[in-house]
C-alpha cells in the first residue's frame, strides 16, 4: 500500500499542529464558534447529539494492520472501546472529547493517518473498489490513481470552500464496486487503442434529490486527470448554487445546465488548464504504480475443498457467501461481515480490531480493506488457510456468513447518535436481522441489499438498496418509508417509493411481505432485483399494503 | 479596525502596507468604477463581487493595478477561483486584494490562489497569526504562487520514505 515519505508526513503533522492551534483558540474564546465550526468540520469533527464525533479518513478503504491496531488503541484510550465503519470506507469515533481531538490526530499521524476533509464543504475522502488489485475482472489497479487524487485534493487552496461537500469515486473494473454513478464525480479506468484513460461521470448523488450521474467525457487521457478535475471543480465552485444548501450539490448544477452544456463549460475551462503543471508525468505515474506493487504471491494451485472436509455447515456457508475468487490461483478474498446481530452494522470493538489486524498479518498481506457495505476484506488469503481462519473469526463473532444476503444490512448511525436524523436506524437493522436468522431461509432468499438511512441525507444509501428504508418524522413519531428496486451495482438504478410510510412496529412485517412477493414471483436462479426488474413495482405495492388497492 | 497587509514573495512573510499609498483610494463597485474616466480609475480600486463573471469583466476594467475581490462571508469560496483565473488565464500581474470577511486561517489558501494583499482585522491576535501565510512546508498542487521545490508530488522522487504505516 502507499507509504508516506517525508513530504507527506510533514504535511499531516503540520495539519495536526494547525488544528491544535485552532482548537485552543476556540477553547480560549478567541475564535468565534461559527468559524471554528467550519474549520473543525474540515478536519472531520462534528458535534453530535451526545458528544463530538470524529471521522477518520481511510483513503480508498486501505488499512495496514498497524493502522488498525492504532484505531483500536484510540478507541480504548479516547472513546468507548469501539469504532463505526461508514458507507464511505471511513471510521467514526462517537465519543471523543473536543480537547483531546488534537492528541488523537497526533496518534493518527504517527501511523500515516488523518481526518483531513472527512466533512465540510470540500473534496472528501476518495473512495474506490475495495477489491482493487485482486479482483479478477480488473482492467487496471485504481489505487495509484486514487492516491494521486487524494494528494491533489488534500488542502487544495482553491476548493476548500465549495458550495457543498464533494465526493469522488474510482473503479478499475467493468463491474462497478465503487458506485461511481452516485458520486459527484465518478471515474472508471478504460482503455482505448492500448492507452489508459478515464471515463468521466459527473453530477450523481443520493441525499434529498437522488440523481444518476451523466457521462461528461468518454475518454480522458490519464496524464490530464488532475487538470480536468480542476476544471470540473472550478466550474462547480463558481456556478454551483450557494443560496440553498439543498440545491448546492453539483448534481443540481449539472441538471440545471444539462449534461452537454455542463460538459462544454468544463471543456472551455480545461483549455487554459490542460498541460499546466498539474499534468502528471510518466515518471510520477510509475512511481505511484510502484507504491502498489503486488505482494510476493507464492506459486500455488487452486485447492478443491469438498464439503466432506468441512463438517460444520456454518463454515460451508461462509465459504460459499463470504469468500470470493482471487485473480491468483491458490488465493482467496475473504469478507468479514460486521453485521453480527446485536451490534450496529459497521460497528467493531477494539478487541475485534486487534484480532483482525493479527489475522491480516498471519493469513493475508498485512492489509485490511473497508467496503462501502461496511464490511472488511482480507484480500490475499491462501485457500489452504481458509478453514483455520474461519475458526478464528467464528470465536470473535466475525464469521457471520451473510455477505450480500438479507441480514447484511447497510445502515447509518441514525437517531441514536446523529443530530440530523429523523428516526433511529440501528434498532430497525436489528429487528430485520433478528427476523432473518434461519440460515436456510436467508440463503433461499439470496442476494438482497437492505439499506437504511435515518434521514434525507441518505448516509445509509437507501436510494440504491434493493429495499431502501428512510426514516421520516410524522408529528414527532418515527415512521419509515420503504422503496424497492434500487441497485448500487453495474446497472445503478434508484429505488422507487412504494407508498405511505410505516410505523416502526409494522416494518419487519412489510419487509417480509415484499420478500414473499419476490419468492412467489421469481423464476429459477432469479435474484430479488432481477425479479423486480422483470415484474415492476406494482406486485410489490400490492403486497406491501394488503387490503388496499395500491 | 482593518489593516492592509501584503506578502513578500521572497520571504513569504506578511508585511504591513498601511497607510495606503493613495490617500484618496477607495473601493468602488464595478458599475461605479466603469463610469469613471481612465484618469480617475487610476486612483480607485475596483471591487468585484463573487457573482461577477470575471471573463466578461476583465477586458472592460482594463487591467487596473489593483483588483479587489470581496468575500461576503468567510465560507464563500468563489473568489479563490476568480483569483486563480486572473493569474492563470489572464496572466494578470497586478495586486489582487482580498477584502470583506477575510480570516487569518485562510490567508495561505488565498495567497496560493494568487491574492497578494489582504484586508484583515487589526487586532493583536490577527497580527500574531499572519505568519500563517506560509504555514505548510509542502503542498500537493501547483498553484500560481507555489515554488516548485515545495511541491510534494514533483519532489516525491527525492524524498525519504517514512517507515510504516
Amino acid at each position: 500500500m502507499y507509504q508516506y515519505d517525508q513530504f507527506d508526513q510533514t504535511l499531516i503533522e503540520e495539519r495536526t499542529r494547525q488544528f491544535r492551534n485552532q482548537t485552543q483558540r476556540f477553547l480560549e474564546g478567541k475564535l468565534a464558534s461559527e468559524e471554528f465550526q467550519q474549520l473543525r468540520l474540515r478536519n472531520g469533527l462534528y458535534v453530535q447529539k451526545l458528544a463530538p464525533m470524529l471521522r477518520v479518513a481511510i483513503p480508498y478503504g486501505m488499512l495496514s494492520s498497524n493502522q488498525l491496531r492504532k484505531l483500536a488503541h484510540i478507541s480504548r484510550k479516547y472513546d468507548k472501546g469501539y469504532g463505526h465503519f461508514t458507507t464511505r470506507q471511513n471510521i467514526q469515533f462517537n465519543w471523543p472529547k473536543l480537547e483531546q481531538v488534537p492528541d488523537i490526530l497526533e496518534q493518527l499521524a504517527s501511523v500515516q493517518m488523518h481526518a483531513i476533509q472527512t466533512s465540510g464543504s470540500c473534496i472528501r475522502n476518495i473512495t474506490a473498489d475495495p477489491l482493487a488489485g485482486v479482483a479478477n475482472d480488473e482492467l487496471e489497479d485504481p489505487r495509484p490513481w486514487a492516491e494521486i487524487i487524494r494528494q491533489w485534493s488534500t488542502l487544495h487552496p482553491e476548493f476548500n470552500w465549495l458550495p457543498r461537500k464533494f465526493k469522488i469515486a474510482l473503479s478499475g473494473s467493468d463491474h462497478d464496486r465503487a458506485a461511481i454513478k452516485v458520486h459527484d464525480i465518478g471515474l472508471r479506468l478504460v482503455r482505448q487503442q492500448h492507452r489508459t484513460g478515464f471515463e468521466v461521470w459527473a453530477g450523481g448523488g443520493l441525499g434529498r434529490t437522488p440523481i444518476i450521474a451523466s457521462k461528461i467525457k468518454p475518454f480522458l487521457e490519464k496524464e490530464h486527470l488532475l487538470t480536468y478535475l480542476t476544471a470540473i471543480l472550478r466550474v462547480y465552485n463558481r456556478l454551483g448554487r450557494r443560496d440553498n444548501k439543498y440545491k448546492a450539490r453539483i448534481k443540481i448544477l449539472v441538471k440545471a445546465l444539462g449534461a452537454n452544456a455542463f460538459s462544454q463549460h468544463v471543456e472551455s475551462e480545461w483549455l487554459t488548464l490542460k498541460n499546466s503543471p498539474d499534468t502528471i508525468s510518466e515518471t510520477n505515474i510509475d512511481r505511484f504504480r510502484n507504491c502498489f506493487s503486488k505482494p510476493d504471491y507464492l506459486d500455488l494451485v487452486d485447492e478443491s475443498i469438498s464439503n466432506d472436509d468441512i463438517p460444520e455447515s456454518d463454515c460451508q456457508l461462509w465459504l460459499k457467501h463470504n469468500v470470493l475468487d482471487h485473480k491468483m490461483s491458490g488465493y482467496a478474498i475473504v469478507n468479514i461481515a460486521l453485521k453480527d446481530i446485536g451490534s450496529a452494522p459497521g460497528d467493531i470493538s477494539a478487541a475485534q480490531m486487534d484480532l483482525i489486524a493479527d489475522l491480516a498479518d498471519t493469513y493475508s498481506s498485512g492489509e485490511i480493506r473497508v467496503t462501502h457495505e461496511q464490511n472488511l476484506v482480507l484480500a490475499d488469503v491462501r485457500q489452504s488457510d481458509l478453514i483455520t481462519l474461519w475458526h478464528s473469526l467464528t470465536t470473535a463473532k466475525l464469521a457471520t456468513a451473510n455477505l450480500g444476503l438479507i441480514s447484511d444490512v447497510i445502515c447509518c448511525p441514525g437517531g441514536d447518535f446523529c443530530s440530523l436524523a429523523n428516526a433511529r436506524s440501528i434498532p430497525l437493522a436489528h429487528a430485520i436481522q433478528s427476523q432473518y436468522q434461519q440460515i436456510q431461509e436467508i440463503v433461499d432468499i439470496g442476494a438482497l441489499d437492505i439499506n437504511i438511512s435515518g434521514c434525507m441525507n441518505a448516509c445509509g444509501h437507501h436510494h440504491v438498496g434493493n429495499i431502501g428504508i428512510l426514516g421520516v418524522d410524522k408529528k414527532g413519531l418515527e415512521y419509515y418509508q420503504i422503496s424497492v428496486g434500487g441497485d448500487a451495482g453495474e446497472q445503478t438504478q434508484l429505488a422507487r417509493i412504494l407508498g405511505p410510510a410505516f410505523p416502526e412496529q409494522d416494518i419487519t412485517q412489510a419487509i417480509e411481505r415484499l420478500v414473499q412477493c419476490y419468492r412467489q414471483s421469481r423464476l429459477p436462479q432469479e435474484s430479488f432485483i432481477q425479479t423486480f426488474n422483470r415484474i415492476g413495482i406494482e406486485p410489490f405495492k400490492t403486497a406491501a399494503y394488503p387490503g388496499t388497492t395500491a | 479596525m482593518k489593516k492592509l497587509i501584503a506578502v513578500d514573495p521572497s520571504t513569504y512573510s506578511a508585511i504591513d502596507i498601511n497607510p495606503r499609498k493613495q490617500p484618496n483610494e477607495r473601493l468602488l463597485a464595478l458599475a461605479d468604477y466603469l463610469k469613471l474616466s481612465t484618469l480617475d480609475r487610476a486612483r480607485q480600486v475596483v471591487l468585484l463581487e463573487p457573482d461577477e463573471d470575471i471573463d466578461a469583466v476583465f477586458e472592460a476594467i482594463g487591467e487596473p493595478p489593483i483588483i479587489a475581490l470581496n468575500f461576503p462571508n468567510f465560507f464563500d469560496g468563489r473568489p479563490f477561483s476568480t483569483a486563480s483565473i486572473l493569474r492563470q488565464r489572464y496572466a494578470y500581474e497586478g495586486d489582487i486584494r482580498a477584502v470583506g470577511a477575510v480570516r487569518v486561517d485562510q490567508l495561505e489558501q488565498m495567497y496560493r490562489c494568487g491574492f497578494s494583499s489582504f484586508e484583515i482585522d487589526d487586532d493583536p491576535l490577527s497580527n500574531t497569526l499572519v505568519s500563517a501565510v506560509q504555514f505548510f512546508s509542502y503542498h500537493y498542487q501547483s498553484m500560481i504562487s507555489d515554488s516548485a521545490d515545495r511541491h510534494a508530488c514533483n519532489s516525491h522522487n527525492t524524498a525519504k520514505p517514512v517507515p510504516g504505516p
